[in-house]
């Protein structure tokens, strides 16, 4: 296909996009790759429909949830026993140490699955507005859900 | 750092296995994992399966002359063709590709739904069958009418007959219930979960 070298250049600019959601979703190597794999051939097969009126890391973002939240996956294991107490407050009040992004993707990996979306979304810079049109949640509901999930953060990092 | 900062941070860092993938002519080349394609493969596979048997059905009311055979088999070609015509149906209606057109929300009910959908298909269209096909085979079995005549004459064989044909259409019911929830039970599961939590407090 001679669209393909474009497709996979600009994957490759927003690849991080894939790496973050992938990260907080998949509970071993083995899915980790299945997702990956998964969100490629549908962000490839979704490519002749995609508008260059809409931005491509928007796109993605909404294949990638789409794809990873409707994948059969294993029943998730929180493999890790270490206290997260440490960035607790950091999180709080919007400050986190730079060796502590492991922590905070295992804090998140804590949440429910919609509330890591939710979360992600925040974090990527999307606004309320936009995540309640990627998602097809009030915008009320979304504020409500988000100012929870923030608590809700910093409690499993107290925990 | 802020938490923006942090969480942008780990999009900066590459992962070999991901970048591996990034290759061209290896994407085409993935076999998808998604629910809704292994459905739909399983629904042609129905399909192709069902269409020779369900040709054996038909060609068999002419060749056993024994008319409770024929009534056995017209029921079960009848099952059979509502079944492969619903399959049909389905395997048209599924689209297994991801929209980005399509809210979250929207992608989990229609995986919901779909499922559900098939489920319900197998468990009341499927069930009949095994049990009449069962019967079917033990008439054929006892080959001429004469010998079925003489059969159904013993006292209560009726009965026993209908009885066995309820409990064995029971027992179907819930072993195709038990292995659909076996293989989709949990997933369908956390798609509700999903679902609820979206839409709770709207």
């Amino acid at each position: 296909m001679l669209d393909e070298p474009i497709f996979l250049d600009q994957v490759r600019q927003n690849q991080g996009i894939i790496y973050k959601l992938v990260a907080i979703y998949a509970n071993d190597a083995e899915e980790k790759k299945d997702l990956y794999q998964e969100v490629l051939l549908q962000a490839w097969k979704a490519w002749p429909q995609y508008r260059q009126e809409a931005k491509f890391s928007t796109w993605l973002y909404r294949i990638c949830l789409n794809t990873i939240l409707t994948q059969k996956r294993k029943p998730q294991k929180i493999d890790f026993k270490e206290s997260l107490e440490a960035i607790a407050p950091a999180v709080a009040n919007g400050s986190v140490q730079k060796e502590d992004t492991v922590r905070l993707q295992l804090a998140i990996r804590q949440l429910s699955e919609t509330d890591r979306a939710i979360i992600s979304m925040h974090l990527d810079g999307y606004d309320n507005g936009e995540v309640s049109e990627m998602l097809g949640i009030s915008l009320n509901h979304v504020a409500v859900k988000l100012h929870r999930i923030k608590q809700q953060l910093v409690n499993y990092l107290k925990q | 750092m802020s938490v923006e900062q942090a969480w942008n941070d780990m999009g900066v860092h590459q992962d070999d296995d991901l970048a591996a993938m990034l290759k061209e002519g290896a994407i085409p080349q993935f076999t998808s994992k998604n629910p809704l394609v292994k459905l739909r493969k399983n629904l042609l596979r129905n399909v192709l399966t069902c269409i020779p048997t369900t040709t054996f059905f038909l060609v068999a009311v002419f060749i056993y002359p024994v008319w409770q055979a024929q009534v056995i088999l017209i029921l079960l070609f009848v099952f059979s063709v509502c079944y492969i015509y619903s399959s049909w149906q389905l395997y048209k209606q599924v689209d297994a590709t991801s929209s980005s057109d399509r809210p979250l929300l929207a992608e989990l009910k229609r995986h919901h739904q779909t499922i559900k959908h098939w489920l319900v298909m197998q468990q009341w269209l499927v069930l009949p069958l095994y049990p009449f096909a069962c019967l079917c085979g033990f008439l054929m079995r006892l080959g001429s009418q004469e010998n079925i005549t003489t059969f159904f004459s013993y006292e209560g064989v009726v009965f026993i007959v209908v009885v066995i044909i309820i409990v064995t259409t029971i027992l179907c019911f819930f072993a195709t219930r038990l292995l659909s929830h076996l293989f989709f039970g949990r997933y369908l599961i956390r798609l509700r979960k999903m679902i609820q939590e979206l839409e709770g407090g709207q």
